[in-house]
């Protein structure tokens, strides 16, 4: 497993006119934490899109292990074959299905026998504290409840990576630390690397070791978390640093 | 590519008449006199259009976002006019102008008299279309705008709101008036419809009734252009947003009363006034028993057509919408084509529905010459409307709920029926009702593809009318709208609890 | 989720009904298909469905009737028998008039069928080929407002339409459609091309205005907008029997003649139950058939003679029939439809 790595070779994807990353070359190694930071519109949902093969590049390539899986125009591996599940922005949570049934939904392409599909159910269910409100609607839960029932979804699936874009938007401050600690608790156990896209560099602090900085549809700084905290001068790295200087 | 398919196949059946107009052959030529037919007919449209939108805006944001006495009843009662025949508002119209007197014969003469009556069937059209585009509205937004301006900021950011959607359904229902003869002939203003009309069923020259076709769906083709263009990226880009929670519906104190009172107004003047007109005869005595006998005759039928029309509408839209997805390009390709398909006259594909039954193998006739072929023409004459509603809500499907099930590997069929269709299926719903209506209203197309001994009840009250006692047509026309009311309700009541 | 269940289970039933009302065409009678008979009238359906009631219990043939819309309000059945050429539905088309029965003619439509009930039938309203065969018929009248004309000044022609005092007080149905179509060939037949142009045009001058359909002039005469118009005696029976204040006229009766319209019995070339069609037409023609009609609100006059009439129908030899060639009066006709008439209502519509 921990030999899994996304590559960006020149990726360039353009929606319409609009130029939303260009020239982009990466890797994405399993094993190591990753935030992705950037203020709005730099390109970081973008690059999440063209990992999971939801879009295909515009030109460029992209590789697993060593292996196309996705060239100009081309997505070669679909989407559910990369070892990638994703928590959306809006969190996507299918509104007419219970959580046990978003899961179980989410589970539908894995092939698995009914009595496994159900362990792993019930498993993902309990490992995100929501079995309780499993037979409930995503309307009828709280924000947080929310965040676990998406959660639960991305996880039963046993990824490889798991996809965080900009999901603690809209929730208090204690609660997203508790589920930063939690995320932090269940990747380790379930060996799972985070993608995680914020423009809040806190939040990759407190999850990620390594973080990649983008701007303008590119990546414009990469390095250690703590590495780039001290020396970065790209934004929002240097808001972040002024604003703890603030409050010391 | 799937959507310019199933665009050609709901035109296939009107390619035998468009056939004959496009080969020459000893067919008279388009006379030049067409084009002030063509002219009047646009006329026409155009003030259905305006005026429709004026009344029918206000109306369906009012009944959205208030409470007021009589809402539901009112809601039913202006669906109404959608069950019922234009020619049957015609008649009852210009017999109530008869009584009284020459005045106001006078006035309804010519074009006011086709405004009035193809004004019964518009305003609802852009009452639901408004109606439904305000519920998208997030509670949030409606109190934000309340906070900011009171009850004025209300309405005017209510009606300024998904006001694209309602000048669509006004297009629409203006575009709806151009192939429909019966109040152009009954009030004597030549429009392009009475002259196809004439082509058909007075020449009997198919040929030149396509070609007056043709000229007409481009006519609307051209016009329509900038419209769609217009239209397509607003309609995107309003019905992209999503609602968090839910309208609450307030009373708005003194103004309910308002508001009550300019529907009961509203009601009197579609409905109420021709339908008076229809029902003067009644004062002769009712003739309920033999009324009945062809309700029971014809019920079935009718309900068969009306339902079987819905789905049709309602499956093929789907399928065009899925095909369209989010892209701009298509959705305003679809749209346009949508307006020009609506001018089109339904006689043009019923009667090319016949010629390939006819030609067809006798082994198939259980399905080209049974009820299911009337289901069919009437389904693909309402299917541009079909499309528009079933675009829009096609529209409010988050991308990342399709992104997530990408990404979990889920089989198109389980996400398209465990999500999809639930999603979409108020809207289906409403679809559903609506070509429902609008295709048990319709009396031409049924009575050229009807099997022998089927007959609707609209159709029925058609043939009979012409020399039955006028106490007769009137007992059958309470009957029927008793009917019509009834089943309103019904639906009515299921869509709220399904709202609510 | 209920409301869901609901919306859901309400989309099932309809699925249900639909799918229980489209599969079948229609249930094939146990007596096997060929038990029925497919009749397409333009005969009004209160009329029609009576006599064909009466067939059904007399033979146990089943008839499908299928009654036309008004001809100015929809695409009519005619059409429908045009697209069926090749294969037709319909076994006997019921013609209100020898208009409709004469087109199909022309397009081979119909076939030849000499009824042996026909045997009694003047030949004047039949089709010399056998086509068509006429019964029953109605005539072209004037239709007055008692309240508006006065006793003895009634309109004795059709061109006292013209006269100035009925100046904006004059109605008749459009001629491109039904029996006025008929009328309006009629009159270019009996009077020449240029009289019957100077007719029409002076009729419009005279304010004269087109209405929908006879039942139209029918309406607006007995409500006192027009003082007269030209329609069909059964319209006017019908406005008689409801109390309106109406009288008639049977024009021309010193001069060329009333429009006489008979029904029309038309055989469909290989229709599907061409044997049960010909019973039905030999039952159109007996004198029993006549003598329903003429007992009808239709008042129709029988062509028979020595058939009973009721005393609020006018007998045939009461009156003075135009005197036209019926199988002419199509092709004329076609002509007009395509020229002056169409011309003519065009120019006087709004």
């Amino acid at each position: 497993m921990s030999e899994h790595t996304f590559e960006f070779v020149s990726v360039t994807k353009f929606y319409g006119r609009v130029r939303a990353v260009h020239d982009l070359s990466l890797s994405l190694h399993a094993g190591r934490h990753t935030a992705v930071l950037g203020p709005s519109g730099c390109g970081k949902s973008t690059l999440l899109r063209l990992l999971t093969g939801l879009e295909p590049p515009s030109s460029g390539t992209i590789l697993l292990n060593g292996r196309t899986i996705s060239q100009s125009g081309d997505v070669l591996i679909p989407p559910h074959q990369r070892g990638a599940a994703m928590v959306f922005q809006d969190l996507a949570l299918w509104p007419n299905l219970t959580v046990q049934e978003n899961v179980a939904l989410g589970l539908s392409g894995s092939r698995l026998s009914r009595q496994d599909s159900a362990r792993r159910i019930n498993e993902a269910l309990e490992l995100c504290r929501i079995a309780q409100v499993a037979k409930r609607l995503p309307g009828q839960l709280s924000g947080g409840q929310q965040q676990r029932a998406a959660l639960a979804r991305a996880l039963a699936v046993r990824p490889v990576f798991l996809l965080l874009d900009e999901p603690f938007s809209g929730i208090d401050l204690a609660l997203k630390a508790k589920l930063l600690d939690e995320i932090r608790v269940l990747t380790a156990a379930l060996r799972v690397t985070l993608i995680l896209v914020s423009h809040d560099p806190s939040d990759a602090l407190a999850v990620c070791e390594y973080a990649v900085v983008m701007d303008n549809g590119t990546v414009a700084d990469q390095g250690s978390m703590p590495e780039l905290l001290a020396t970065s001068s790209l934004e929002p790295l240097r808001t972040f640093r002024s604003v703890q200087q603030i409050g010391k | 590519m799937a959507a310019g398919l199933i665009l050609g196949l709901v035109t296939v059946p009107a390619w035998p008449l468009v056939w004959r107009a496009i080969v020459p052959g000893e067919a008279t030529p388009l006379a030049g006199s067409f084009a002030i037919a063509l002219r009047n007919s646009l006329e026409i449209a155009a003030f259905v259009g305006v005026i429709a939108f004026v009344i029918g805006r206000p109306a369906g944001v009012a009944l959205a976002l208030y409470k007021f006495p009589g809402r539901s009843l009112a809601f039913a009662i202006v669906m109404l006019p959608l069950l019922v025949p234009t020619f049957l508002w015609a008649i009852g119209w210009s017999a109530l102008a008869a009584q009284a007197g020459p005045a106001a014969t006078a006035w309804i003469t010519g074009r006011t008299g086709c405004v009035l009556v193809f004004l019964g069937s518009a305003i609802p059209l852009v009452v639901l279309v408004s109606y439904a585009a305000t519920l998208a509205l997030s509670g949030t937004q409606i109190e934000a705008a309340r906070l900011a301006g009171g009850e004025r900021a209300v309405v005017y950011y209510a009606c300024r709101y998904g006001a694209t959607a309602a000048c669509f359904a006004a297009a629409l229902a203006g575009l709806l008036t151009l192939s429909d003869p019966g109040p152009g002939q009954i009030f004597g203003r030549r429009t392009a419809a009475s002259d196809v009309l004439t082509s058909f069923s007075s020449q009997y020259d198919f040929g030149l009734a396509g070609r007056q076709c043709a000229l007409l769906a481009l006519a609307v083709l051209l016009l329509a252009i900038p419209l769609v263009l217009l239209a397509a990226t607003r309609l995107s880009s309003q019905i992209l947003v999503r609602q968090v929670r839910s309208i609450v519906r307030i009373s708005p104190g003194p103004m309910a009363i308002g508001i009550s009172l300019t529907f009961a107004a509203l009601i009197l003047v579609t409905m109420a006034v021709p339908l008076a007109g229809l029902l003067l005869p009644l004062q002769n005595g009712l003739d309920m028993t033999r009324a009945w006998r062809e309700v029971a005759r014809t019920g079935v039928n009718t309900l068969v057509y009306a339902i079987g029309a819905g789905f049709v509408s309602t499956g093929l839209s789907l399928l065009t919408a899925i095909s369209v997805g989010h892209s701009d390009r298509l959705r305003t390709a679809v749209l346009g084509s949508c307006l020009a398909l609506f001018a089109l006259p339904p006689s043009m594909t019923a009667l090319g529905m016949v010629y390939a039954a006819t030609s067809g193998p006798s082994w198939l006739d259980w399905l080209t010459r049974s009820r299911a072929v009337v289901c069919l023409g009437l389904g693909l004459h309402y299917f541009p409307l079909a499309t528009v509603i079933a675009l829009r809500s096609w529209g409010t499907l988050p991308a990342t709920w399709t992104h997530a099930a990408a990404i979990h590997g889920v089989p198109f069929s389980k996400y398209f029926f465990k999500v999809v269709v639930p999603h979409l299926l108020p809207a289906m719903g409403v679809t559903l009702l609506l070509v429902g209506l609008l295709a048990t209203a319709d009396v031409g197309t049924v009575l050229l593809l009807h099997p022998p001994g089927r007959t609707s009840l609209p159709l029925a009250i058609f043939t009979v009318m012409a020399n039955a006692p006028e106490s007769l047509v009137a007992s059958l026309c309470v009957s029927y709208l008793l009917l019509a009311l009834g089943l309103l309700v019904v639906l009515w009541s299921l869509a709220g609890r399904h709202t609510t | 989720m209920t409301a869901n269940t609901a919306v859901r289970t309400t989309l099932w039933m309809l699925g249900a009904v639909l799918l229980s009302g489209c599969g079948a065409r229609d249930k094939p009678a146990p007596e096997s298909a060929n038990n029925e008979v497919v009749v397409y009238t333009s005969v009004d359906d209160v009329f029609a469905r009576p006599i064909a009631e009466n067939f059904e219990k007399d033979t146990g043939i089943r008839v499908r009737l299928v009654p036309d819309t008004e001809e100015t309000k929809s695409t009519g059945l005619l059409n429908r028998l045009i697209a069926e050429k090749e294969r037709p539905q319909c076994d006997v088309f019921w013609s209100g008039d020898p208009i409709r029965a004469a087109i199909l003619k022309a397009k081979g439509i119909s076939t030849p069928y000499q009824s042996p009930e026909a045997a009694e039938l003047p030949k004047l309203y039949s089709d010399p080929d056998g086509h068509w065969t006429g019964f029953s018929c109605r005539a072209r009248v004037i239709i007055y407002n008692r309240d508006l004309v006065p006793r003895g000044q009634e309109p004795k022609s059709v061109l006292d339409l013209l006269d100035p005092r009925f100046k904006g007080k004059a109605c008749l149905a459009n001629p491109l459609f039904g029996t006025t179509s008929m009328h309006a060939a009629a009159l270019f037949v009996k009077l020449g091309g240029d009289k019957a142009t100077e007719f029409f045009d002076g009729f419009a001058a005279n304010g004269g205005k087109i209405l929908s359909s006879n039942g139209e002039v029918r309406r607006r005469v007995a409500a006192g907008e027009f003082a007269v118009g030209l329609t069909d005696t059964d319209d006017y029976n019908v406005a008689q029997l409801e109390g309106k204040p109406v009288g008639v006229v049977y024009p021309d009766a010193d001069g060329m003649g009333t429009v006489v319209v008979p029904n029309c019995a038309v055989l469909i070339a290989n229709g599907p139950n061409s044997d049960n069609g010909k019973r039905f037409i030999d039952y159109l023609l007996t004198p029993a058939v006549e003598e329903a009609l003429a007992a009808s609100e239709a008042a129709q006059m029988p062509v028979r003679k020595g058939v009973a009439v009721p005393p609020h129908v006018v007998a045939l030899d009461q009156l003075k029939p135009m005197q036209v060639d019926y199988s002419a009066l199509g092709g004329r006709l076609d002509e007009l439809t395509k020229g002056f008439l169409k011309e003519w209502v065009d120019r006087n519509s709004r």
